[in-house]
């Protein structure tokens, strides 16, 4: 079970810009791919707001469009059409390498197989996004690595490597790699896929922390139960929305 | 079987699908069989030409000095059964002109009849076949060494006559003689009328015979000379020497098959580890297509049907690497051929090379990469269906239960993409290990080259350092000791003259027969130019009588020849000096690396024995300067100096003009050894290259989830590459410490083959600094096309990568 919580004192929340109060503005996205079967179009003309601090699930079956939709937002794939602004950035514009960077610093993601690199120990896999983006000081990283560790439960097994944590653990070392550069913005895909239900239930009550303290958090999830647990559901089918709820 | 065998088609596009990977492999694959290939095709044509050169001369069995021959003599001698042709000759060492006061050796053939040659037969090439009087045949490659071409004249001095100019009126290709350049000296060919002109008496006095039955028997052949011997003997001949060649064999066949041997042993190097490439390759494979092979499994394939999928992939591998590399491997096994004939002067007839060949190629390249892919194939398809498809995403695998890799885990650093290289090196560890053979073994083997080379340098400093001369001149007879060190000890630049006794004997061998000559040279109880090191026993020391020093190259040529032989000091031999036999101790075996087989003797031992008391026949000169240059300056004077004083040089030569010679033809060697080498280190370098090209498809996804937390295409880079110059600094150590050994190794067999006596050991510093300076530069570009295509993948490419 999570018995911590985000730590203003210790932890600085990374501030991004908004336009016209929005944190994220997708208009119009379209993204189709190309294949030997010929195009296909996952996400036809998506448009979608989100304010800064909302924990918002996205839904979907599989092959939706929902991962896609995650992908393009994070800056992972680009859209065919249609325009992105995250933070006051047109993120469609930025090329690879931009990307990358703008990704290190303003947005974490954490994976449904938590993919961590299995030869760095938990707390190295957390300094890495650091490293890469040198958004923090050096002498700092460690620091704060342990703080990360720490709120999400595993400070104690911080010099273990990956494949000696369970599954629960190994998330949540994710997602404090996820914090890491103090990102704005959290994406998960299918957070807790993988996890067991009172696991998955933890690693949620972690998102509403991070979203209750400012973050913005959109979780993709085919679970429909999900809708419980955010602020905001938004349910995809065929690369389209279809509904939004909001609790 | 294509169309229809499912098999093939995913065997063939999997290889596709991989193309970097599969034109690593069977790049390597094709490297490794034109090594081996190369030497093997050579090797083949060589081994049987140089046999065809020889025996096509029809090599005479056995030459008997005899003290005059006349025509009547030998056609009784071709009447006798034992005999199956005789030849009388006469070969006369006489010295020719190649520039202003430089002279050198030559043989004078001296031929009855040119037109009816039949015993060690020569085959005329340029100009005149028979020369007239004042004309002279000069061996081909002897040309070169007196940098002469047919219609020049020539300036030759005979032991009895004064310098006389002869025409060249044409070359022979005389393949039954060591080549010139070799031996740098030259061969010619003269009527009994030239002989006369240049001085010398009218008459043969060598029987050249070939004998009728056992013709490749030694022994037989002795017995039958012996036999010879005596008859000759009973007719009123005097027969002062006997010699009798390795029957059957040219002169080099042997050092020849040995160091083809060496090479071949580099090239079928190159080709072993050509096939852990593919080891590697099918390893990474298998462990890439987990999941195709539970779909296989899944749909009713077999762990055989599975095997065969991949198998056909290796087969396919070997296949191409054939077609690509055969022709490559069979032109420059002929090149290769070629060289090899120049450098030992003889001529390729047929080039044709045998079956076995071929089919050591086709199977070794098509099986030997198969037997090596079996086990790794055997494990991945024994994968269960359940197991296969339950793989997924990043941090499967075992890294992390592992003590050594918790030892990893503690390893601390600043920098994390460091830290992940350093790791990422040792998590496959059955290929780090494979790659670390491929690129260590290189390596040795090229610092091993270069330590050859400096062995090379070291064992001919040594063996000039130990005779403590500058000049050796050999007189064509003896002369007063006194008189000869008056002209000499006064010339310009001398600082030091010692003068020697020589005389000729003959070994008894142990069934009775005569051995071949070799010289013992009669040095003072005082002399100071020899300071050889002993193999066993000790030097000469004053009151020696009948004691003997061996050199270590007369040694082995003795046990060579006489395999009951076996000399130790302490033993007593039987020598022949002058018709008598005499018993002698051998009180030492010497080093005496590079120079003839030979001996040493206490000089009034031998002066008393010879009647030559006051007398020598050689002379160790030291001189105020010890280069080239000084050397042979002084030496010009010497002969201008031994000339006027009405005394006949034999033979002379310069230790720092020795010491070229000697090492421009060990370093042909040498640079030989470098360029198989080079193979060995190419096939290295395309492990290392496939090895991070498996690594980043394993690992692409961690790369896609690097992208996702902010890595830049450079960082990517860095950690690839910086893993690859780990890979190369690791292969540095390893190839650091087993080069010593693996060049003590293979210095042995080089010096045993050239000088029957191990090179002095050396290091090079060079060759290990080379090495790390090309692991430190090579291994990151070997690793930048990889690391750059893995830097430029999407981020979402990768992520969805399986």
């Amino acid at each position: 079970m999570l018995t911590h919580t985000l730590d203003e004192r210790k932890i600085r929340i990374g501030a991004l810009d908004t336009q016209n109060g929005n944190l994220i503005e997708l208009r119009q996205v379209i993204k189709t791919f190309e294949n030997a079967a010929g195009t296909f179009t996952a996400l036809k003309g998506i448009d979608l707001q989100v304010r800064a601090g909302e924990l918002i699930a996205i839904v979907g079956k599989s092959g939706s469009g929902k991962s896609t939709l995650l992908n393009v937002l994070t800056g992972i794939d680009r859209p065919s059409s249609g325009e992105i602004w995250i933070g006051g950035t047109p993120i469609h514009t930025l090329t690879e390498g931009q990307i990358a960077a703008w990704r290190g610093r303003n947005v974490g993601v954490v994976f449904q197989f938590f993919q961590l690199l299995p030869t760095l120990t938990a707390i190295e896999n957390v300094i890495l996004p650091m490293d890469f983006c040198s958004a923090i000081q050096e002498r700092e990283r460690e620091a704060r690595a342990k703080q990360l560790l720490e709120m999400v439960g595993v400070a104690d097994q911080a010099d273990k490597l990956p494949n000696t944590l369970s599954g629960g653990q190994q998330q949540r070392v994710a997602i404090a790699r996820a914090l890491a550069n103090d990102p704005g913005i959290i994406v998960a895909d299918e957070p807790t896929g993988n996890l067991d239900s009172r696991t998955a239930d933890d690693v949620f009550r972690l998102f509403q922390n991070l979203a209750a303290n400012g973050k913005t958090v959109l979780v993709v999830s085919h679970e429909r139960d999900v809708a419980r647990l955010v602020n905001r559901t938004v349910t995809i089918a065929d690369g389209k929305i279809m509904c939004e709820l909001r609790n | 079987m294509l169309k229809t065998n499912p098999r093939w088609k995913k065997a063939i596009r999997d290889l596709v699908l991989n193309k970097t990977r599969t034109l690593l492999v069977v790049l390597a694959i094709s490297i490794g069989i034109l090594g081996m290939g190369t030497v093997l095709v050579g090797y083949s044509i060589l081994t049987r030409e140089l046999q065809v050169n020889y025996v096509r001369t029809n090599p005479a069995s056995a030459t008997l000095s005899v003290d005059s021959l006349d025509r009547n003599v030998v056609q009784a001698v071709q009447k006798l059964p034992a005999i199956r042709d005789a030849e009388a000759r006469r070969t006369v060492r006489a010295r020719v002109q190649v520039s202003k006061n430089e002279w050198l050796p030559i043989e004078l053939f001296v031929i009855d009849d040119f037109q009816n040659v039949r015993v060690s037969t020569f085959s005329p090439e340029q100009g005149a076949q028979v020369p007239a009087r004042n004309e002279i045949l000069i061996e081909r490659v002897a040309m070169q060494v007196i940098k002469s071409k047919v219609g020049d004249a020539l300036t030759i001095k005979t032991p009895n006559g004064a310098p006389q100019s002869l025409c060249i009126a044409g070359t022979v290709h005389d393949p039954g003689l060591a080549p010139a350049w070799m031996e740098q000296m030259a061969y010619g060919y003269i009527t009994l009328d030239t002989l006369e002109v240049l001085g010398e008496s009218r008459s043969l006095n060598e029987l050249k015979i070939v004998v009728a039955q056992d013709a490749l028997n030694e022994t037989s052949i002795r017995k039958t000379a012996s036999e010879l011997k005596t008859w000759l003997e009973s007719n009123g001949r005097r027969v002062t020497g006997l010699e009798v060649p390795a029957p059957g064999e040219h002169p080099h066949i042997r050092q020849m098959n040995s160091l083809l041997f060496l090479f071949e042993a580099f090239g079928v190097l190159a080709f072993a580890l050509s096939t852990i490439l593919v080891v590697n390759m099918i390893s990474a494979l298998l462990a890439q297509q987990i999941r195709q092979i539970g779909i296989i499994k899944a749909i009713g394939g077999s762990t055989r049907q599975t095997m065969s999928i991949y198998m056909s992939m290796v087969a396919l591998l070997g296949f191409v690497a054939l077609v690509i590399a055969m022709p490559l491997t069979i032109w420059l096994g002929m090149r290769y051929a070629d060289f090899v004939a120049g450098i030992l002067n003889f001529n390729i007839f047929n080039y044709a090379i045998p079956s076995w060949v071929f089919a050591t190629l086709i199977g070794l390249g098509l099986l030997a990469p198969m037997i090596a892919a079996a086990y790794p194939i055997y494990r991945g398809s024994q994968v269960t269906a359940r197991e296969a498809m339950s793989d997924y995403g990043v941090g499967q695998g075992t890294f992390g239960k592992g003590a050594f890799d918790s030892l990893l885990g503690r390893l601390r650093g600043r920098s994390r993409p460091l830290l992940l290289s350093l790791r990422n090196t040792f998590r496959r560890r059955a290929r780090l290990v494979l790659t670390l053979l491929t690129l260590a073994i290189g390596g040795t083997m090229l610092i091993v080259a270069m330590n050859i080379s400096a062995s090379i340098d070291k064992t001919v400093d040594n063996t000039l350092d130990v005779h403590e001369y500058d000049i050796e001149i050999v007189f064509n007879r003896a002369y007063s000791v006194q008189e000869i060190e008056q002209v000499i000890g006064s010339a310009p630049g001398v600082t030091g003259v010692e003068t020697w006794g020589q005389i000729k004997a003959l070994p008894v061998r142990s069934d009775g027969t005569n051995g071949n000559e070799f010289g013992i040279i009669a040095l003072p109880e005082t002399s100071g130019m020899f300071n050889l090191a002993m193999v066993d026993g000790r030097w000469l020391t004053p009151g020696d009588q009948n004691a003997i020093v061996l050199n270590h190259g007369l040694v082995a040529e003795l046990e060579e020849r006489d395999p009951q032989l076996r000399i130790r000091a302490g033993d007593e031999i039987t020598l022949n000096v002058n018709g008598q036999p005499l018993k002698w101790r051998v009180v030492g075996i010497a080093r005496e690396v590079a120079f003839m087989p030979r001996a040493f003797a206490s000089y009034d031992y031998v002066a008393q024995l010879t009647g030559q008391v006051g007398l020598g026949r050689r002379i160790g000169v030291r001189t105020e300067k010890h280069d080239a240059d000084f050397q042979k300056q002084v030496l010009n004077t010497l002969e201008v100096r031994i000339e006027n004083a009405g005394m006949n040089v034999d033979n002379s030569l310069t230790l720092a003009g020795y010491r070229t010679i000697l090492e421009g033809h060990l370093m042909i060697i040498a640079a030989f050894l470098t360029i198989m080498s080079i193979l060995i280190v190419a096939v290295g370098g395309l492990g290392l290259m496939s090895t991070m090209s498996i690594n980043i498809i394993e690992r692409t996804r961690e790369i896609g989830v690097m992208r996702a937390i902010g890595a830049s295409g450079f960082d990517i880079m860095r950690i690839v590459m910086f893993e690859a110059v780990l890979i190369g600094v690791l292969s540095w150590l390893i190839a650091i410490v087993l080069a010593p050994p693996a060049s003590l190794l293979i210095g042995n067999i080089f010096g045993t083959i050239f000088f029957a006596a191990p090179l002095e050991f050396a290091i090079s510093i060079n060759g290990s600094l080379l090495w790390l300076v090309i692991v430190i530069v090579f291994a990151p570009i070997a690793s930048f096309l990889p690391a750059w295509n893995a830097s430029q993948l999407p981020a979402s490419q990768v992520l969805a990568y399986e």
